[in-house]
């Protein structure tokens, strides 16, 4: 017994097992993108031997198996309960917890789905993928052959059915070819598809009737709209191929389904299925939504998608999971994450108190950047910069939507020396100027030429310019866009481009064209679309009888007659380019689900209601004041149009935005990151290491930006902010600097700073790089949005990557410059800060996924990348424990942690398969690949520098 | 390696263990269901607005006289024209809809020109309606011949559109287009 234990705990199964698990994962994750999830799960994870092409390799069962027996004789046999050690071996045994739920899961788990319409009522479920040859017998069904279990010229047969049923063939994805001699159908067995759930299943079969020699071969497959019927003694069979059921001890029927969008964009906000469940004569009603689960007897329905059927009914998708091993990941990871805990307070305990923390002064920058003078316009001021406007679900300051409309047409925030929000006004008051403004960015030389226009400097051009261009190419955009297949080259992603820039530019100048003056309007009565839309009867009256009585002949009309006929042309015109107006939404509407609309919704939408004429008349107010170049009426009008928002309550976040936008604390941070870099360098340099003034604002500075950028945004947002990439760059380099900063105080170690510095700085600048004309501050997806998820699993994720990359950049110098001193617990702490926030974040996540798709772990890139972490940190660990690797080898596994990192953060992004896709990012390959590089270089340098 | 040892430890495993499956059978029983009861249902055409004051206005019958809303009354205000297809397929069934419910006031305001056309398009209704529409003391005939309540005050371009008033006449609700079954259904809710 004891030799058997001492056997499965050995340290040296422990290093070699971790080392497989890591290579699994790395391989298991990559090939997803070739072979697809199912693919990939089967070959490497739920695998007992893996084939790598003809030598038998452990699969991942075999492997997490060994794992177990080793963890499990380890904590039997070597487990002593100590104060000190009582948190390692509380984690060891959450981990164990953790695969004996998955062992449990792995045997009475079943994952089924239920697509339901309104009313309809279900006793049962349905397989994602495994198809059945279903027999119904006058409409009832009466059995199901799994096409998994059935063979070729195997003979199926059933109480109920009065004849034999013999299997041709079967294909789990089946090819349909047709006989040119005889005008049937085959079906030829192909290989699987990616996604199982796309497999074409189904089956040839003949059926031998006892009193009958003729046999007739019959065909069946998924989806086929014709089943084969066969009638015999009155009775009516049908044979059709559908997905396996399996029966709920209930019925559940789907009262309604509700999708809620973010205001004027389709993008869901969420959704949900209100269900009634009918059980032994009672009833229970409840709501099924993203992230809320109905429980009921064992079974948990997840909201998981819907889809729309081809009779346009909404068909809710309700995830069917019953587990009986669901509580162990939730229990397990709480005890694996307090015994980590536990053991990081243990090694802290005494040590902190030895240095005091000398954080504790608050800085207020206040950076008067003065919008540019402008040349001769009215001065716009803050008040109209602040005026709110919906735009992309959000609502911003018109600052932040003038941003990214420039941005967008001219490539910068603001193309001239004036504030965005005056450029905007050019736009959308004065039409006649805004063509003249060269607001469109071309880079493309061949569509310069196609437009015939000479090349600018800037490379910018206005419309008035296009035009002629754009009237020649239109035709040739428009086939570009209506070609599917077309991979567009250079020139034509630059012509669609411009286009749709154009149409862009065309809606924002058009914003308020029904109250500018029409052509043939008197200078004592002015015409504009509003007056004329008032006597659309009366005007198309007139024209009816003067072309009953004239014909369409216009030279035979008089003055007045052509008149007419103008001006109801110009209301077609204008009604039509209203209509597609939905760019400046700054009016409150009457449709529930947007906030505000554009004024020519109202006219042309019926979205109008009393309280938004008020505000037509007041931006009418203004666009008059803008035109007249009248100051006085201006200030009263965006003063009036304020007193009207203020309503919304949308002000003091408003301005905020603005104030985000004008002091760009993003770029600030970084010029302040590499500041500190240099001035943190030179300190080091010299040998100053504490009590230095210049070394408080180095390392605060930044932080203090950082945290104040982000506070800010989720202040705005009124969400945690780490829903995209972006922002969870922002976090990182966030906790990288402040732990970098705290950690350099309280060791008296100024040499951290110039690296973490220049890390975070980078990071800052590639956050920099991939925040394109999009805003930055984006509403986020159904299943993102969520604040309790949000806030825990993704911040402490993020904050773990962090912590990882500190680890990393000590160990760096440790290998720089090894410590004699504290050498052995400061890197060990780190590490294990680090293992827990990758730990519990990672746990969290998956709690979170259990939540709302109803699996804990599902082995996408992302999950397996943080998993990748842990492992990396477990092994080394254990293996500087186990005396597998030595003090410098472990600093050179720590060290290589940044690059593990960067491989689960952003390089499982360029797989671009998974459910994280908030991250997708294409062109990081390169850079990826340089920084793997340039760390192996640098640590090998390192290393070798040390032996020698 | 002392047998004890292995004993307590594996002792302790199970005592986890064990809790673990309480703890799921425990969190299983009481979350057998999770009930939210939902709200009345709104139908899609209905746009519920923040409960506002009406503005005054200056009503005109088709009579020529001023008129006045009755007080303490639910009041629909409905914006149509002679002229307007979809209006002219709903004013029976709203005039229906009134003589149903007496709590209700109907108001018909009139986007027509001339009033020769409304007279000729009531004298066209089917006898029954045509007969509600006279008898009854909660329907009015309204007109705004210069489309000032219509667009200029209630920003109406669109006919047909109706604004449902609460009993303290705060406009609370628009309706675009016809009624459907689902917002009379909602109306007589109310």
């Amino acid at each position: 017994m004891n030799l058997i234990i001492k056997k499965c705990a050995s340290p040296h199964i422990t290093f070699w097992v971790l080392i497989y698990m890591m290579l699994l994962l790395i391989f298991g994750t990559i090939a997803q993108k070739y072979i697809g999830l199912y693919g990939a799960l089967d070959k490497y994870f739920y695998s007992w031997i893996l084939w790598a092409g003809y030598m038998p390799l452990p699969g991942g069962l075999s492997v997490m198996s060994v794992f177990f027996l080793n963890l499990l004789a380890r904590f039997l046999g070597y487990s002593v309960w100590t104060r000190e050690k009582a948190g390692i071996h509380l984690a060891h045994a959450g981990v164990i917890l953790l695969l004996i739920g998955g062992i449990i899961s792995g045997i009475s788990r079943t994952d089924t789905v239920l697509p339901m319409i309104k009313d309809e009522l279900r006793g049962y479920t349905q397989s994602y993928d495994d198809a059945a040859l279903t027999v119904y017998k006058n409409g009832l069904r009466i059995k199901q052959f799994n096409l998994n279990k059935v063979s070729d010229n195997q003979n199926l047969s059933h109480a109920e059915l009065p004849f034999n049923l013999q299997v041709l063939n079967k294909c789990i994805n089946c090819k349909i070819t047709f006989d040119k001699k005889s005008g049937g159908m085959n079906l030829v067995d192909i290989p699987s598809e990616k996604d199982r759930e796309q497999n074409l299943s189904g089956l040839t079969f003949k059926i031998d009737l006892s009193d009958s020699e003729e046999t007739q071969k019959y065909l069946s497959f998924l989806f086929f709209p014709k089943p084969p019927t066969i009638k015999i003694d009155g009775d009516e069979y049908i044979f059709t191929t559908e997905r396996v059921y399996s029966l709920l001890p209930f019925d559940i029927k789907l009262e309604s389904f509700n999708i809620e969008y973010y205001p004027g964009t389709s993008t869901a906000k969420s959704y949900q299925s209100d269900v009634q469940i009918f059980d032994d004569g009672h009833s229970v009603p409840a709501s099924i939504t993203m992230n809320e689960p109905l429980t009921y007897k064992n079974y948990r329905f997840y909201q998981s998608a819907y889809e729309t059927n081809n009779r346009g009914e909404y068909v809710s998708i309700l995830a069917v999971v019953y587990n009986k091993g669901r509580i162990f990941p939730y229990l397990a990871g709480l005890i694996t994450a307090l015994g980590l805990a536990l053991h990081i307070l243990n090694i802290l305990k005494g040590r902190l108190s030895q240095s005091a923390v000398k954080f504790g002064c608050l800085l207020i920058l206040m950076i008067s950047a003065s919008s540019p003078a402008l040349a001769s316009d009215i001065k716009i001021g803050t008040d109209f910069k602040t005026l709110p406007v919906l735009h992309e679900g959000r609502i911003k300051p018109i600052d932040s939507f003038a941003r990214l409309q420039l941005k967008k047409l001219s490539g910068s925030e603001a193309p001239f020396a004036e504030a965005p929000s005056a450029t905007l006004a050019r736009l959308i008051f004065n039409p006649y100027d805004a063509v003249r403004l060269n607001v469109f960015e071309i880079k493309n030389k061949s569509v310069l030429s196609a437009f015939g226009i000479a090349k600018r400097k800037d490379n910018l051009y206005s419309y008035s310019q296009l035009v002629n261009g754009l009237e020649k190419t239109r035709k040739e955009f428009i086939d570009i866009l209506q070609d599917q297949n077309l991979k567009p080259d250079a020139y034509q992603s630059a012509l669609t481009d411009i286009h749709n820039k154009a149409l862009y530019f065309l809606q924002l100048v058009r914003s308020f064209s029904f109250a500018m003056p029409l052509e043939g309007s008197d200078s004592d009565a002015i015409l504009d679309y509003r007056e004329l839309q008032k006597n659309t009867i009366l005007l198309r009256n007139a024209l009816e009888a003067i072309r009953d009585e004239k014909g369409d002949d216009i030279d035979a009309y008089s003055a007045r007659e052509k008149e007419t006929a103008y001006m109801n042309y110009q209301l077609d015109t204008l009604e039509q380019t209203g209509k597609n107006n939905l760019l400046l939404r700054v009016i409150p509407s009457s449709d529930p689900r947007e906030k505000f609309t554009t004024p020519w919704q109202v006219l042309t939408g019926g979205k109008g209601r009393p309280d938004s004429g008020e505000y037509i008349q007041n931006w009418i107010r203004l666009m008059v004041a803008y035109q007249a170049q009248n100051q006085h009426i201006w200030n009263r009008a965006v003063i009036d149009l304020k007193t009207n928002y203020d309503d919304q309550k949308t002000s003091p976040v408003l301005k905020a935005e603005y104030f985000y936008n004008l002091f760009n604390p993003v770029l600030i941070s970084i010029i302040l990151v590499f500041a500190g870099a240099i001035t943190a360098t030179f300190l080091t340099v010299q040998k100053i290491n504490s009590g230095h003034k210049a070394l408080f604002f180095t390392s605060v500075l930044p932080s203090l930006i950082l945290g104040a950028t982000i506070l800010f945004r989720t202040f705005v947002l009124g969400r945690p902010p780490v829903g995209t990439l972006y922002e969870s760059i922002l976090f990182v380099s966030f906790i990288l600097c402040m732990a970098g900063s705290l950690w350099a105080f309280i060791r008296q170690r100024i040499n951290i700073l110039p690296p973490v510095f220049i890390l975070s700085g980078f990071l800052l600048l590639l956050a920099k790089s991939i925040d394109g004309d999009q805003d930055n501050m984006q509403v986020m997806e159904a299943v993102l949005n969520t604040n309790f998820w949000l806030s825990t699993h993704v911040l402490i994720i993020t904050a773990g990557y962090a912590w990882c990359l500190l680890t990393s950049v000590i160990a760096h110098l440790e290998l720089y410059k090894p410590n004699k001193k504290n050498k052995k617990t400061t890197l060990h702490l780190h590490a294990i800060v680090s293992l827990f926030l990758i730990s519990l974040g990672t746990i969290l996540g998956g709690i979170w996924a259990d939540m709302s798709w109803g699996r804990f772990w599902g082995w996408d890139p992302k999950e397996n990348g943080a998993l990748l972490i842990a492992l990396w940190l477990i092994w080394a660990l254990h293996s500087r424990a186990s005396k597998h690797l030595s003090q410098r080898g472990f600093e050179t596994a720590l060290a290589f942690l940044s690059v593990i990192i960067m491989l689960s953060w952003f390089g499982v992004n360029l797989l671009n398969v998974g459910l994280h896709s908030y991250g997708f990012v294409s062109g990081l390959a390169a850079a990826l690949f340089a920084f793997i590089i340039f760390e192996m270089t640098l640590i090998g340098g390192l290393v070798w520098r040390l032996k020698k | 390696m002392a047998f004890k040892k292995i004993a307590k430890n594996l002792i302790i495993l199970t005592l986890l263990i064990i809790a673990v499956i309480a703890t799921g059978i425990f969190f299983n029983r009481n979350a057998v269901n999770q009930n939210q009861t939902s709200e009345i249902k709104v139908p899609l055409e209905i746009n519920l607005l923040d409960p506002q004051p009406l503005p005054e206005i200056n009503w005109t019958t088709t009579e020529g006289n001023i008129f006045s809303i009755p007080k303490n009354h639910f009041t629909l205000i409905n914006f149509w024209a002679s002229w307007c297809a979809p209006c002219v397929i709903e004013f029976p069934e709203l005039i229906k809809f009134a003589k149903e419910n007496p709590e209700f006031n109907l108001l018909f305001v009139s986007n027509d020109l001339h009033k020769n056309d409304i007279g000729k398009f009531v004298s066209s209704l089917p006898e029954r309606s045509r007969k509600g529409l006279i008898n009854s003391e909660n329907i009015f005939m309204l007109w705004d011949n210069k489309g000032e309540i219509t667009r200029d005050i209630f920003q109406t371009y669109k006919l047909p559109e109706t604004y449902i008033l609460d009993d303290r006449q705060q406009i609370v609700a628009k309706i675009n287009g016809v009624l459907s079954q689902d917002a009379y259904s909602y109306l007589r809710g109310l």
